[in-house]
């Protein structure tokens, strides 16, 4: 097993994040730091190990300081993007973000795994996962793979093809996600 | 008082094992803390499942209320915007709450006398709070919460079916239930859900109603006492009557509702020595001038309708008896 991991958990103003330092807790061998977004400074990130975008309200483009995060650190570092934390990483390289007529705030769905990246070591190919977002990613470039789906073809989870670099759209955190403690103690063992 | 004035108060008070009731506004702007043996003095009396100073009555009459329905319109402005934040992503979840103005013979401490409620308190004859709704219970070190989330009429067929499998009330009380273990998850650790959407009876005026409840837990560290302030002032306001996330949910709260809630979806606890009970401030009736004023709301979500939403405002209208 790697020596224990030092994370930093980017905290976009949200009301899920201290479910994933709770889970974090649970998987062991991390010591995360939460760092909210308003007191980030990008600079002081070289100290950690891995890097967790943390779910939040609104769009990317609200939080500036995160794109050049991932600028500064996705060759470096690998990255954990959750529901806005995906948009953001997705946006970045070049995807486009759609609003859904059909938002989905608290709603638990089974997603296909399409490709066994590290992330999903161990998990079976379609698995309930918790949801809440209006916002999904599309048309991602040729720089990211496409990991997971829905049913519905939403784009569940992306991966930088030379980096370890992953967005998840879904919420590992939830209670409604059966394998987010698995999911996480592959991202913290990676 | 002031915040620091609070945070030292009942700091002391919990250390040094003084029995003591609290209260903390919606804005968290006028938290008020008093011993247990000054609430007379202080004009404030309150009983948690029977227990208080309060005097519970024993004939209980139904108690007529004069209703003045707040415009459709104005509901239905506030609650468009509140929608189209939902569907823009901003928020998963958005307590709207408004005040109506009501009318009746009765003195605020004589409707909370006949009121039946877990959770009552009497507040220097400003408001009155008999609420169903427990906010955190801390025994033996361990926190638990109840958020609430779902209501129905006790006489509609196959009830208790019927609002587990709603759609819209089983995404709500999810959105619900992980906000309130990030909360714990803030302030405690091995946080659990020990049960999930479990149904309580409520009588009313106007018949039964059930009320879809869940229990979260999470394990405080042993010296929890010397820094209560800072722990519940870290989960305020409380999930179920903001909304998720938060903080954004919040502001746009603001935004809408045209005044400062106050008091009413604050919070009020006691501290009997050695553990704490505590209640989230709803069915609850304030002075001013005067004039009675009930405030209501509802949790807003991607599903809601503006009709059924209104209605639910109105229904919650009421003086359980």
């Amino acid at each position: 097993m790697a020596k224990n991991q030092k994370l930093i958990l980017i905290d976009h103003n949200d009301s899920f994040t201290f479910n994933v330092v709770e889970l974090l807790r649970k998987v062991g061998n991390n010591t995360t730091t939460v760092v909210n977004y308003n007191d980030l400074v990008v600079a002081e990130l070289t100290k950690f190990d891995k890097i967790i975008l943390s779910p939040g309200p609104c769009l990317p483009e609200n939080y500036p300081k995160t794109f050049q995060v991932i600028k500064q650190f996705y060759k470096k570092k690998p990255f954990l993007g959750i529901c806005l934390g995906q948009q953001a990483i997705a946006s970045y390289f070049g995807a486009e973000l759609y609003n859904f007529k059909k938002v989905v705030h608290g709603v638990d769905k089974k997603i296909e795994i399409i490709e066994h990246a590290i992330l999903f070591n161990n998990i079976p190919n379609k698995t309930k996962v918790g949801l809440y977002h209006s916002w999904a990613v599309k048309n991602v470039p040729k720089t990211l793979k496409i990991l997971a789906t829905t049913t519905n073809d939403v784009i569940m989870s992306i991966k930088h093809v030379d980096f370890p670099v992953y967005g998840i759209q879904f919420h590992p955190e939830s209670f409604l996600t059966t394998h987010g403690e698995l999911m996480l103690r592959n991202f913290v063992n990676l | 008082m002031t915040i620091l004035t609070f945070k030292n108060t009942i700091n002391q008070y919990l250390k040094s094992k003084t029995p003591c009731l609290f209260i903390v506004d919606f804005e968290k702007e006028k938290p008020f803390v008093c011993k247990l043996t000054d609430l007379e003095k202080e004009n404030i009396y309150y009983s948690i499942k029977g227990k208080g100073n309060l005097k519970i009555a024993t004939n209980t009459t139904t108690i007529p209320l004069k209703v003045n329905k707040i415009k459709k319109t104005i509901y239905n402005e506030a609650f468009n915007k509140v929608k189209n934040n939902i569907v823009l992503g901003n928020s998963y979840l958005t307590n709207l709450t408004f005040p109506t103005n009501i009318e009746t013979n009765y003195s605020l401490k004589s409707i909370l006398e006949k009121a039946n409620a877990d959770y009552k308190l009497f507040f220097k004859n400003k408001f009155i709070s008999f609420s169903p709704e427990c906010f955190i219970k801390i025994t033996n070190n361990k926190i638990s919460t109840f958020p609430m989330k779902g209501t129905i009429d006790a006489s509609v067929k196959n009830a208790k079916e019927k609002i587990l499998n709603d759609k819209k009330e089983t995404y709500e009380h999810n959105t619900i239930v992980d906000l309130m273990r990030n909360d714990l998850s803030m302030v405690s650790t091995n946080v659990k859900i020990n049960r999930f959407r479990y149904i309580d009876k409520i009588k009313t005026q106007k018949g039964s109603i059930l009320q879809v409840s869940s229990e979260i837990e999470g394990e405080l560290k042993v010296n929890w006492k010397n820094n209560f302030a800072e722990l519940l002032l870290k989960i305020l306001p409380a999930g179920s009557i903001s909304g998720a996330p938060k903080k954004k949910t919040i502001e746009i709260i603001k935004g809408v509702e045209n005044e400062k809630r106050g008091y009413y979806t604050g919070v009020f606890g006691v501290f009997d020595g050695e553990n704490i009970e505590s209640a989230v401030l709803i069915r609850y009736i304030e002075k001013q001038g005067k004039n009675l004023i009930y405030r209501s709301g509802g949790g807003i979500t991607s599903k809601s309708d503006e009709e059924f939403e209104y209605n639910e405002l109105l229904q919650k209208i009421y003086i359980p008896v």
